[in-house]
């Protein structure tokens, strides 16, 4: 069985180099799920959006991610100039 | 003499006996592998939960193997069911959250300030929201901001979920079928044997 435990981490080295060589495939992930236009400029904004459309973003109560205008300023000033379009985002339907 | 499963539970042998073999009736070895993926684009090293007692080294892959992926990043942890928990999600974020924010921001070359906040986007699973975990989190690491993958939707907005779990699994797959003389040292090492 030892054998196999070593052999298993080899074979999960080599597929995370693998994945992690070809940027493409993450990318993709954040296409598919259209975060990556609401991450390039506001990821509250987005989820305010989408929890106001859906009525399923849910978060623990009495929790609050606190995003204040410094912290989004902070977050977004660096490079991050895409202004997100409703069509990035998935439906949730 | 090694007997064939009949494809349920049950077999025949001796009464008693405390070890009947049967053929492709092995003991399986669950572990758990922890993925994350950064908006640029690059694929953080993975944490792999082993079943066992915390500190028992006989439960994990050898010290060549570890030493190996740990120079890349990964992090080993162990829980008795080998499922993710409260611990080794604490050690995910001390281990693998937290140094790859400071690197990005070391990497910046001054570009990014040393407090610079980051969003940690996570699905909503009884850790995750856990009060112990939610509060710990804003005492050790207040620039980490945590946003919630909403509930009900994994399927649609779990980045894992919708396109690194399939490629990730169909790669290891691939892997099982590399000769072993094909391992290639410089990429898989001590492991490899």
């Amino acid at each position: 069985m030892g054998v196999m435990r070593d052999l298993s981490v080899g074979w999960l080295l080599s597929s995370w180099e693998r994945l992690n060589g070809d940027a493409s495939i993450v990318k993709k992930a954040w296409q598919i799920t259209g975060l990556h236009a609401a991450f390039d400029r506001q990821v509250q904004r987005a989820a305010g959006k989408m929890r106001d459309a859906s009525k399923l973003w849910r978060v623990p109560q009495g929790y609050d991610a606190e995003i204040g205008d410094e912290d989004e300023q902070q977050l977004f000033s660096k490079g991050f100039d895409y202004e997100p379009d409703e069509d990035d985002l998935v439906p949730l339907a | 003499m090694q007997l064939v499963s009949a494809g349920n539970a049950r077999t025949y042998h001796t009464k008693n006996s405390l070890d009947v073999s049967v053929a492709n009736g092995d003991d399986k070895r669950g572990y758990t592998v922890v993925l994350a993926s950064a908006a640029s684009g690059k694929m953080l090293p993975l944490q792999v939960i082993y079943g066992g007692v915390e500190g028992s080294l006989r439960a994990l892959p050898n010290v060549l193997c570890r030493a190996t992926t740990a120079a890349k990043g990964f992090v080993f942890a162990q829980t008795p069911t080998h499922w993710s928990s409260q611990g080794s999600m604490l050690k995910y974020i001390i281990g693998m959250i937290d140094p790859y924010v400071r690197n990005v921001i070391k990497a910046s070359n001054g570009q990014l300030p040393v407090d610079q906040k980051a969003v940690l986007l996570i699905d909503y699973w009884s850790v995750h929201k856990s009060e112990e975990f939610l509060s710990w989190m804003k005492e050790e690491y207040p620039h980490l901001i945590i946003l919630f993958v909403p509930g009900g939707t994994i399927s649609k907005l779990q980045l894992a979920d919708t396109g690194l779990n399939c490629p990730f699994k169909a790669a290891i797959k691939a892997a099982y079928h590399i000769p072993r003389s094909g391992c290639g040292a410089a990429t898989v090492g001590p492991c490899c044997w």
